[in-house]
C-alpha cells in the first residue's frame, strides 16, 4: 500500500467518487467549502501573505482583503 | 472526617473530603473526592476531584445522569483544602473513554471489528499489536470505532503491518438501512510504541449525490481521535480534479518536495494567465487562440485527444480497475484460491479454531474434545463457486468424519459393550452438532475475511490495460465540444494561430481595455506567494481571486501539523464546522 512517505505524491484516492469513468470529487468538496467560515480562513491566508512580504494593497488586490 | 462550609460560585456548601471508595477520610491531602452539599434552599450535591488527582473512572462507573440512582461527578477545579471549589457547570464531566482493562484480541471480535488474521493466529504479532493498542490508543475497541467514524454507522477491520509498525484501518460507511455508501482506509503509524502520524490512503463515496457531508463527518471524527491518541500529524495525497485546491482550503501544507513542484507549476500558469490578458489586449504580439472548438483544426483536434488521453490514461486505469473489483471478481478468485490451496497450517483456520475455543470457554460450554491438528486434518473445503460470480456466497466447509478418530476422553472399550437399547458412539460424535455449528461459523468468518484480505492484494488482470484505450475514445467522443476546449484551455493545450492581415482588414479586433498596473499588480502578487519558500503561501494562494485558476487539477502530497495553530484555525473553518 502506497504511503505519502514512500513516494512524493502517491495517486490520490482519497475522498471520490466515479463520475462516467473518472475519479471525481467537485460534488464532495464544493459544499464543505461553500459552509465554510471564509472569513477565518482569509485572515490566517492574510497574516501568511503579510509574514512573506505582501503589501495590504497586494493582499486586498488579489482579494483577501477582509469581507463585509 | 474532614467537613468544611466553603463558598461554591456564592451558595454555601458542606463539604466532605472522600477517598476513592467514598470514605470519608481527615486529611483533605488523601482525598479523592470532594462531596459537596448545598445548604442554601435550593440545595442539592455535587460530587467534585481536587486538581491535581486523577480519579480513576474504572473503579466508579456512573450511572446515566438523571437516572434514579445517577450521580454526575465534576471534573471542576478547587476543591482541595482550602482550595475554591468551582461547581460542575464551569467545565463539563468528560466521560472516560480510555479502556477500563487491558484490551485483549476477542474485544475486537466482541465489538465487530475485525483484526487480520496474521494478528490472531500469530502469538508474537498479537503480542506487539495489543501492545501499540494498550499503551498508544487505549480505548476500548467498539468506543474507537464509534468515535472513529463519527459516530456514522459502519464496519472497521485493523490489518497491523508490525514491520512498518502500522495499523491499516477500513472499513464501510453504511446508511440507516445498511447499504454501502462508502469506502474508507487510513493508517495510523507508530514510532516507539506510540502513535506518531497518520494517512488519509482511501475514501470513495458510493454516489455523488450523498454530498461532503459523510466525508466531513469522518475527516472530522478521525482527526479528533488522531489527536486524543497522539499523533502528531495527518497526509493525505490530492491530485482529483478540486482536491488540489480544496486540500489547501481546509489547512493541509504541502511536503517540501510537493511545494517545490507545485510553486514552478503555478508559476507557469500565471504566465498563462498573463499571457492571455496581453493577447486579448490586442497588444501582446502577432498570434491568437481560438476560442471555441470548432474554430480549430483536425490536428490540433487530435494533438489535443492525444494530450488529454495521455493524461487521464492512470484514471481510467483505475477505474477500470475499481469496476473490476466492484464486480467482485477478485473476491470470487481469492474465495476460489483459498478451498482450492487449503491445507491443515492455514493460518485463518488455526486463528478460527482458537477463537471458537475461547468462546465456548467463556460461555461455558463443553471444551471440544480434539486438538486443533486433528481438526485442521479433518476440514475439507468445498471447491468455491458463488452463484453469481461475484464472491458474496460462503465457502462450504464440513469435517471428514473418517479422520477425527481420537478424540479426548474417547474409550473404545466402553463402546465394545453397549448398554441394551443405546447405540455406540462413534469417535466423530464426540464432535457435537453444537461444536460443529461453531465451528462453521468462526471456520466462514475467518475463511471470508482472509479471502477479502487477498482480493485487495490480487493483481490486476492484464485485460484491463487493454481495454483503457478503447474505453478512453468512447468517454471523449461522449464529451461535448465546449468540454474538451475547457480541458484544453485549463492544461494548456490550446494552439496559437497567426493572425492573417486579412482577417484585421475584414473584422476590426472589438477594442480591449488595456492592461493596467491594477490587472498585473494582483498576478504579480501571487507569484510572489508562489516563489516564497513558505508552503503555506499555498493557503493565500487558494484563497486568492486566481485559487481555482492556479489550483484546479493539480497534484501533491500535503501534511496537518495538529500543533499548529493556524493550520488548525483553517482546518476548523471548513471541516471542523457543523454546518
Amino acid at each position: 500500500m502506497p504511503t505519502s512517505d514512500e513516494k512524493s505524491n502517491p495517486p490520490a484516492r482519497e475522498f471520490f467518487y466515479l463520475g462516467k469513468s473518472l475519479k471525481q470529487d467537485a460534488e464532495l468538496h464544493d459544499p464543505i467549502i461553500a459552509a465554510g467560515d471564509q472569513e477565518t480562513a482569509r485572515k490566517v491566508a492574510r497574516a501568511v501573505a503579510k509574514d512573506i512580504g505582501l503589501t495590504d494593497e497586494e493582499i486586498v488586490a488579489i482579494g483577501l482583503g477582509p469581507k463585509d | 472526617m474532614m467537613q468544611q462550609m466553603l463558598d461554591i460560585e456564592g451558595r454555601p456548601a458542606l463539604v466532605t473530603f472522600m477517598d476513592e471508595m467514598f470514605v470519608p477520610v481527615d486529611d483533605p491531602d488523601e482525598a479523592a473526592l470532594v462531596k459537596a452539599q448545598f445548604t442554601d434552599r435550593a440545595g442539592g450535591v455535587v460530587f467534585l476531584v481536587p486538581q491535581a488527582k486523577e480519579f480513576d473512572e474504572s473503579k466508579h462507573p456512573r450511572e446515566p445522569a438523571g437516572s434514579p440512582t445517577g450521580g454526575q461527578f465534576t471534573s471542576g477545579g478547587g476543591g482541595g483544602p482550602g482550595g475554591e471549589a468551582k461547581p460542575a457547570e464551569e467545565k463539563p464531566p468528560s466521560v472516560s473513554t480510555k479502556a477500563k482493562k487491558k484490551t485483549e484480541a476477542k474485544d475486537f471480535s466482541e465489538d465487530k471489528i475485525e483484526l487480520d488474521s496474521g494478528t490472531i493466529a500469530n502469538k508474537e504479532k498479537q503480542e506487539k499489536f495489543l501492545n501499540r493498542w494498550n499503551s498508544g490508543i487505549d480505548i476500548d475497541p467498539g468506543e474507537f470505532k464509534k468515535q472513529f467514524l463519527g459516530g456514522l454507522p459502519g464496519t472497521m477491520s485493523i490489518y497491523y503491518r508490525d514491520a512498518e509498525d502500522t495499523m491499516d484501518i477500513s472499513g464501510r460507511i453504511e446508511d440507516a438501512n445498511g447499504n454501502v455508501i462508502a469506502d474508507y482506509t487510513r493508517e495510523i503509524r507508530f514510532r516507539q510504541g506510540v502513535p506518531d502520524s497518520a494517512y488519509s490512503s482511501y475514501f470513495k463515496m458510493k454516489k455523488a449525490e450523498q454530498g461532503g457531508g459523510v466525508g466531513k463527518t469522518m475527516l472530522k471524527a478521525n482527526v479528533d481521535m488522531y489527536q486524543k491518541i497522539g499523533a502528531k500529524k495527518l497526509s493525505v495525497s490530492a491530485n482529483i480534479d478540486v482536491g488540489g485546491y480544496a486540500w489547501a482550503k481546509y489547512g493541509y501544507v504541502p511536503t517540501p518536495g510537493s511545494w517545490s513542484a507545485l510553486r514552478s507549476i503555478i508559476g507557469e500558469r500565471i504566465d498563462k494567465l498573463q499571457g492571455r490578458s496581453a493577447r486579448a489586449s490586442g497588444g501582446g504580439g502577432d498570434t491568437y487562440t481560438p476560442d471555441e472548438w470548432a474554430a480549430m483544426g483536425e490536428e490540433d483536434h487530435e494533438r489535443i485527444f492525444r494530450a488529454w488521453a495521455n493524461s487521464t490514461r492512470s484514471e481510467f486505469i483505475d477505474f477500470e480497475i475499481e469496476s473490476w473489483r466492484d464486480s467482485g471478481q477478485p473476491l470470487e478468485d481469492a474465495k476460489n484460491e483459498l478451498a482450492g490451496n487449503y491445507s491443515p497450517d492455514a493460518e485463518w483456520a488455526q486463528a478460527a479454531l482458537e477463537r471458537v475455543r475461547e468462546k465456548r470457554e467463556d460461555a461455558g460450554k463443553p471444551p471440544i474434545p480434539f486438538t486443533d491438528a486433528q481438526l485442521l486434518e479433518a476440514i475439507t473445503v468445498e471447491e468455491y463457486q458463488s452463484r453469481y460470480g461475484d464472491g458474496r456466497d460462503d465457502p462450504d466447509i464440513s469435517f471428514d468424519d473418517d479422520k477425527l478418530t481420537a478424540p479426548t476422553g474417547y474409550d473404545p472399550a466402553q463402546q465394545t459393550l453397549p448398554l441394551p437399547g443405546v447405540e455406540p458412539l462413534e469417535p466423530h460424535e464426540m464432535l457435537t452438532e453444537d461444536m460443529r455449528k461453531d465451528l462453521d461459523k468462526a471456520l466462514v468468518r475467518a475463511f471470508n475475511n482472509e479471502a477479502e484480505a487477498k482480493a485487495a492484494d490480487m493483481p490486476t488482470p492484464d485485460w484491463i490495460g487493454q481495454e483503457v484505450e478503447e474505453r478512453q475514445g468512447e468517454y471523449w467522443d461522449s464529451m461535448d465540444e465546449g468540454g474538451r476546449y475547457e480541458w484544453a484551455e485549463r492544461n494548456g493545450e490550446l494552439p496559437e494561430y497567426p493572425i492573417e492581415e486579412e482577417d484585421e482588414d475584414d473584422e476590426a479586433p472589438e477594442p480591449q481595455a488595456p492592461i493596467t498596473p491594477a490587472d498585473e499588480t494582483p498576478l504579480e502578487a501571487v507569484r510572489k506567494l508562489a516563489q516564497s519558500s513558505d508552503p503555506k503561501a499555498l493557503w493565500a494562494i487558494a484563497d486568492s481571486k486566481y485559487g481555482k485558476d492556479l489550483l484546479l487539477n493539480t497534484n501533491w502530497s500535503g501534511v496537518i501539523d495538529f500543533s499548529d495553530k493556524q493550520t488548525m484555525d483553517r482546518f476548523n473553518a471548513y471541516v471542523g464546522r457543523k454546518k
